[in-house]
C-alpha cells in the first residue's frame, strides 16, 4: 500500500497538464466560499473529450458547488476553469452560463411546466430555423423513446420520462460539456437502476464528456470512468473505481465505497498482527499503531484442514440470496475475541453457530496510519 | 498547499451573485428606488430650509393639534381593527353557526369601501333631516329635528367608527389565514389537554396570531393615516387634514413639508411598531401543512348569536354604506340619467389608473426579476427602498414631489424657449404624468411583493436550466418567468389598478387643472355638501374595488392557486 501525499490533484495523470493540454475542462486550483464557510478548498480537475467523471462525497462536501462552478451558476472567487484551452472563469473574468455551452441535468428535471416536451428540447436550440430545431428536438425526444408524446407536457410523464427528457433537452444543442446534478436521487431504486445504464449509454454515444454529482458510491462507480472522491471542500482520491475500492487512500475513502471490519494493532517486523494472519505494513514505522481495515468479501471460505487457515465461530449467518452476511467470533490473540462481518457465496456458506476454516485475500484489506483518518 | 481559508475578493457577492445579474439590471433597479425616495429627499430639503415665519404658527397651532387627533384616531382605529378583525376571524374559523360560509367571504366586503365614501355616506345617512334620523323621530313621536336628534358623527367617535368598520379586514384576512392553517393543530392540542374555547382563543390562538394580527393592524393604520376624505368631512384635524390645507389655503410648501416629515416620523415609529409587535415571528411561521382546523358546533341559541355579532362588522361597514349608494345612485340615474361628466370622469380614472398600472407593473416585474438574479444584500436593499413609497401617505408623497416636477418643468420649458422659442409649459404637472409618477411610487411594492411571492413558486433550477441551454438573463425572463409568472402578474395589476381608482390624498394634489377623476368629483360634491350627486362615482369606485376581493375571498376558499397567493402576499407587503 502506498501512501500518496494529500490533497489529491483528480487529474489521470502528472500534475502538470496546463489548461488546453487536450483536456475538454480543466479546473485549477479552485477555492470557494459562502460567507464565512469555506467550501471548496484547492480542487483541480480535469477531464479528457468523451470522458464521465462522478464527483461523490457526503453531502456539504462542496461537491454541488463545484458543479454550479463549472456551469457558470456561481461566480469562480479564487483558481481557474478552462473549457477546451480556453479560461471561462477565474477570479476577473467569467462567461456566463449561457455563452458556455455547458449543458445541466437538474435533480428536480427543470422541466418548463408551460411548454411541450419537443418545446423543452428545442429551448436551448435558438438562432435556428424552426423547422430545424423542431427536427433536432423530435430526433432528441426520439433517441430517449419518447418521440410520440412530444406534445404533452411534462406533467403528464412519470419521473423516469422526465428524466430522460431533461437529459434530451441538455444534449440537444450539443454541449461541449455535460453537468449532471443527482440526475437519478428523485426516482426510485429499480427505475434508477435502468436509467443511470441508458444515461451513460447516451452519453457514450454522444462522446460528451460529463461531470456527474452524486453521493451514492453505487452509482458513482457504475457511471463513472473516473472518480473524484470530495470530503470538506478538498478531493480527496481520484481513480478509476477499481483504483477507490480496491487502492483507497485513506479509511474514509475504504468505508465510503464498502463495508469495511476495522482492526487496530502495532506494526512488528513491517507487518501487523491481526486475527486472520500478518499483513504487511509498508511505510509504517516499527512499533507505530496501525488501523487495519478489511473488506467483507475478503474473508473467505477454505476446505477444512487447508494450510494458513483460521478457524472462525459462525455467530450469525443471513442468506441474502447470491451471497451471504456471516458475523464471526475470532480469537484476536491476546485473549479475547472479535467480531467481524463476513460476505461470501450462499453456495460457500456454512448454518449458523458452526465452526468455519476461513482465510484472507489480501487485496481486500488496507493498512493505514491511525491518524489516516483525518 | 497553502491551508489557510483564503476568501478572495468579496465584491461580487454583494451585487450580484453569478449566475447572475449583470450591472444593468441593477443599475435599473437602483434608478426605480433613486425616483421613488426622490420625493422623501425632497420634502426633508425643503423643511429644512424652513418657513421662517410660518412655522411658529405650525408649531403653535396645527402641529399638537395634528399630532393629537392623529394619534387618538390611530390608537381607536388601532383598537377597534384588532377586536373586530381578529375577533370575526377567530369566530368564523373556530365555530359552525348558520351562515358560516358566506359570512367568511362577506366579512372582507368592507374593504371595498374606500374611506372617504363609508364617511360619505353616512354623513348623509346620519344628517339631522336624513332618512335615518327622520324615521327615528316619527316611530319616537318627535316632530322637531330640535327635540331629538343623535349625537354627531362629525366627531372623533365617529371617524374612529366608521374607519374602524371599513379597515378592519386588514386584520381579519391575515388572522383568518392563519387560525385556519397555522394554528390548528396546537389548539386540536389545547383542546385534549382540556382547555375550554376562552382559554384556546386567549391562551393560544391569540398569541400564535400576533405577528399576523401586527401587520394588518399597521395596514389599516397606514390606511387610517393616508385618509382625506373621512377625516376632513368629520371635522378630525389629522396630519393629512393639516398638509392639505396647509399647501391649498396658505400655499406655502415648505410649511406643508415640515408637517408631513413629521407626519413621516409618525410613520416609520408606525412601521418600527409593528417589526416589534411581531418579532419571533418564526415560531409561527410553521412550513408544515397542518390540518384545517374543524369549527366546532354551536347550539341554536348561540349560534344565532355569534351570526349576528359576525354580521354586524358586515352591515356597518358595507351594506348599509353601499346600500345607500345604490338608492341614491338610482334616484340621481332616474333623474338625470348618466351625465357627461361621469362619463368622462370615468374616462379619465382609468386611463390614469391603467397607464399607472402598467408602468408599475413592469417596474415591479423588473424589481421581482433582478432580486431573482442577484439574490445579494445590495440588490435587497435597492428593492426594499423602491417599496417604500407605500409606507408613505398620499399627501406627503405628493407635497415632496410638488418641488422636484416644477423645477423640472421650469428646466424643459426655459431650455425649449431657449432652444426652440417654443414653451413647453407644465410638462409633467400639466399632463397628469406626476400623477402617474406618485401612484406608481406608492402602488410599486403591491406589485412587486406580489410578483416575489409568485416568482418564488419557480424552482430555481428553472432559471439554471434555461441559462445552461443558452438564454440570456433578459431571454429567461420573457420565456420562464412571465409565462410562469402570469397568475401573479396579473393579480398584481388588479390590486394596483383598483388602489390608483381609488387614491384621493395624492390625486387631489396633483392631478392637472380641471382634470377630474371618479375620487376627486366625489371629494367635491362632498365638500359642497350635495352628496346624492356623487353616489354614481361612489358606486363605480366600491364596484372597482370588490373584483381584487372576489380574488381575496377564494384564497381562503380551499386550495389558493397562484393568483390567489400572489394577491393575499401583495396585501401585507409593507
Amino acid at each position: 500500500m502506498n501512501m500518496p501525499d494529500l490533497p489529491f490533484s483528480a487529474r489521470p495523470s502528472s500534475a502538470t497538464a496546463r489548461a488546453g493540454d487536450g483536456y475538454r475542462l480543466a479546473a485549477d486550483g479552485l477555492w470557494h466560499s459562502f460567507g464565512d464557510a469555506g467550501v471548496l478548498r484547492d480542487v483541480s480537475l480535469s477531464l479528457a473529450p468523451g470522458e464521465i467523471l462522478c464527483l461523490v462525497g457526503p453531502s456539504g462536501c462542496g461537491k454541488s458547488t463545484l458543479l454550479r462552478l463549472l456551469a457558470g451558476l456561481e461566480q469562480v472567487q479564487r483558481g481557474s476553469i478552462a473549457l477546451d484551452g480556453e479560461v471561462i472563469a477565474d477570479a476577473r473574468r467569467h462567461v456566463l452560463p449561457e455563452k458556455r455551452g455547458v449543458g445541466m441535468v437538474f435533480q428536480d428535471f427543470a422541466l418548463f411546466p408551460h411548454l411541450s416536451l419537443v418545446d423543452n428540447v428545442a429551448f436551448g436550440l435558438a438562432g435556428r430555423p424552426a423547422a430545424q430545431r423542431r427536427a433536432r428536438a423530435l430526433e432528441m425526444l426520439a433517441r430517449v423513446g419518447l418521440a410520440e408524446r412530444a406534445q404533452d407536457a411534462p406533467h403528464a410523464l412519470s419521473g423516469g420520462q422526465q428524466q430522460r427528457v431533461a437529459l434530451a433537452r441538455a444534449l440537444a444543442p450539443q454541449p461541449r460539456l455535460m453537468l449532471l446534478d443527482e440526475p437519478f436521487s428523485n426516482l426510485d431504486v429499480r427505475l434508477r437502476h435502468h436509467l443511470r445504464a441508458e444515461t451513460r449509454h447516451l452519453l457514450k454515444e454522444g462522446g460528451v464528456a460529463s461531470v456527474m454529482v452524486t453521493h451514492d458510491p453505487d452509482e458513482a462507480m457504475f457511471m463513472a470512468d473516473r472518480i473524484a472522491l470530495m470530503r470538506a471542500g478538498r478531493i480527496l482520491q481520484a481513480g478509476s473505481p477499481a483504483e477507490l475500492y480496491r487502492q483507497p487512500a485513506t479509511p474514509f475513502a475504504a468505508e465510503f465505497f464498502g463495508e469495511v471490519n476495522r482492526y487496530r494493532g502495532s506494526v512488528r517486523g513491517g507487518r501487523v498482527a491481526t486475527p486472520l494472519g500478518e499483513i504487511a505494513a509498508p511505510g509504517l514505522a516499527e512499533g507505530a499503531p496501525a488501523e487495519v481495515l478489511l473488506r467483507p468479501e475478503a474473508i473467505h471460505p477454505l476446505a477444512a484442514g487447508a494450510p494458513g487457515g483460521f478457524v472462525a465461530e459462525v455467530v450469525e449467518a443471513h442468506m441474502l440470496g447470491a451471497y451471504s452476511q456471516l458475523t464471526l467470533a475470532l480469537p484476536d490473540g491476546r485473549g479475547g475475541t472479535v467480531c467481524w462481518q463476513a460476505q461470501m457465496p450462499s453456495a460457500a456458506c456454512p448454518a449458523a453457530s458452526g465452526h468455519l476454516p476461513v482465510g484472507l485475500y489480501p487485496d481486500g484489506v488496507f493498512v493505514f496510519p491511525p491518524e489516516a483518518e483525518a | 498547499m497553502a491551508r489557510e481559508s483564503v476568501v478572495p475578493s468579496r465584491r461580487g457577492v454583494f451585487f450580484f451573485r453569478a449566475g447572475g445579474a449583470g450591472a444593468g439590471w441593477l443599475l435599473i433597479c437602483a434608478l426605480v428606488a433613486a425616483l421613488v425616495l426622490l420625493p422623501m429627499l425632497s420634502l426633508a430639503g425643503h423643511a429644512l430650509q424652513g418657513s421662517g415665519e410660518l412655522w411658529p404658527h405650525l408649531l403653535a397651532y396645527v402641529l399638537p393639534q395634528a399630532l393629537r387627533d392623529s394619534l387618538v384616531l390611530l390608537a381607536g382605529v388601532g383598537v377597534l381593527v384588532v377586536l373586530v378583525g381578529s375577533g370575526t376571524a377567530w369566530l368564523v374559523t373556530g365555530y359552525d353557526f348558520p351562515g358560516r360560509r358566506v359570512l367568511g367571504w362577506a366579512l372582507l366586503l368592507p374593504l371595498a369601501v374606500p374611506t372617504y365614501i363609508v364617511a360619505f355616506a353616512y354623513l348623509d345617512l346620519w344628517h339631522p333631516v336624513g332618512a335615518l334620523q327622520t324615521g327615528l323621530r316619527e316611530l319616537l313621536g318627535y316632530s322637531n329635528p330640535r327635540d331629538f336628534r343623535l349625537p354627531d358623527i362629525r366627531s372623533m367617535w365617529g371617524c374612529v367608527l366608521l374607519l374602524g368598520f371599513v379597515l378592519y379586514p386588514y386584520v381579519y384576512l391575515p388572522a383568518r389565514a392563519l387560525f385556519q392553517m397555522q394554528a390548528s393543530g396546537l389548539i386540536d392540542a389545547s383542546r385534549t389537554l382540556g382547555a375550554g374555547p376562552f382559554r384556546c382563543f386567549f391562551g393560544v390562538a391569540l398569541p400564535l396570531a400576533r405577528p399576523a394580527i401586527a401587520v394588518g393592524a399597521s395596514l389599516a393604520l397606514m390606511e387610517a393615516l393616508n385618509d382625506i376624505g373621512a377625516a376632513e368631512f368629520l371635522g378630525v384635524r389629522t396630519f393629512t387634514v393639516s398638509i392639505y390645507s396647509t399647501w391649498v389655503n396658505r400655499s406655502s410648501l415648505a410649511g406643508a413639508a415640515q408637517i408631513a416629515l413629521v407626519m413621516l416620523a409618525v410613520v416609520l415609529s408606525l412601521i418600527a411598531l409593528e417589526r416589534w409587535a411581531r418579532r419571533r415571528q418564526r415560531y409561527a411561521a410553521g412550513a408544515r401543512q397542518a390540518a384545517r382546523l374543524a369549527p366546532r358546533r354551536l347550539s341554536a341559541g348561540s349560534g344565532l348569536l355569534v351570526m349576528a355579532v359576525c354580521a354586524l362588522p358586515v352591515l356597518l361597514g358595507f351594506l348599509v354604506p353601499a346600500g345607500y349608494l345604490v338608492v341614491e345612485a338610482a334616484r340621481r340615474f332616474r333623474y338625470a340619467g348618466l351625465e357627461q361628466t361621469i362619463l368622462r370622469e370615468t374616462f379619465n380614472t382609468v386611463l390614469i389608473s391603467a397607464i399607472a398600472t402598467l408602468a408599475a407593473t413592469a417596474l415591479a416585474f423588473l424589481l421581482a426579476y433582478t432580486l431573482r438574479l442577484a439574490r445579494t444584500p445590495f440588490a435587497n436593499a435597492l428593492v426594499r427602498c423602491a417599496s417604500l413609497g407605500y409606507a408613505v401617505p398620499g399627501t406627503v408623497l405628493a407635497i415632496g414631489l410638488l418641488a422636484p416636477l416644477a423645477w423640472f418643468d421650469a428646466l424643459i420649458d426655459s431650455a425649449s424657449t431657449r432652444l426652440f422659442g417654443l414653451s413647453t409649459g407644465l410638462l409633467l404637472s400639466g399632463s397628469g404624468a406626476a400623477l402617474a409618477y406618485a401612484y406608481v411610487a406608492r402602488f410599486l411594492a403591491v406589485g412587486s411583493g406580489g410578483i416575489e411571492a409568485g416568482f418564488s413558486k419557480i424552482p430555481h433550477s428553472m432559471d439554471d436550466a434555461a441559462r445552461s441551454l443558452g438564454a440570456s438573463a433578459g431571454r429567461v425572463a420573457w420565456r420562464v418567468h412571465l409565462p410562469l409568472g402570469w397568475p401573479a402578474i396579473a393579480a398584481a395589476m388588479l390590486l394596483i389598478f383598483v388602489d390608483c381608482m381609488k387614491e384621493l390624498p395624492a390625486t387631489l394634489l396633483l392631478r392637472p387643472l380641471n382634470f377630474e377623476t371618479l375620487a376627486t368629483h366625489l371629494y367635491g360634491e362632498a365638500a359642497r355638501g350635495t352628496y346624492e350627486s356623487g353616489a354614481i362615482a361612489a358606486l363605480l369606485i366600491v364596484l372597482a374595488g370588490l373584483l381584487p376581493i372576489v380574488l381575496l375571498a377564494r384564497v381562503g376558499q380551499g386550495s389558493a392557486t397562484a393568483p390567489q397567493a400572489g394577491a393575499a402576499a401583495a396585501v401585507p407587503s409593507v
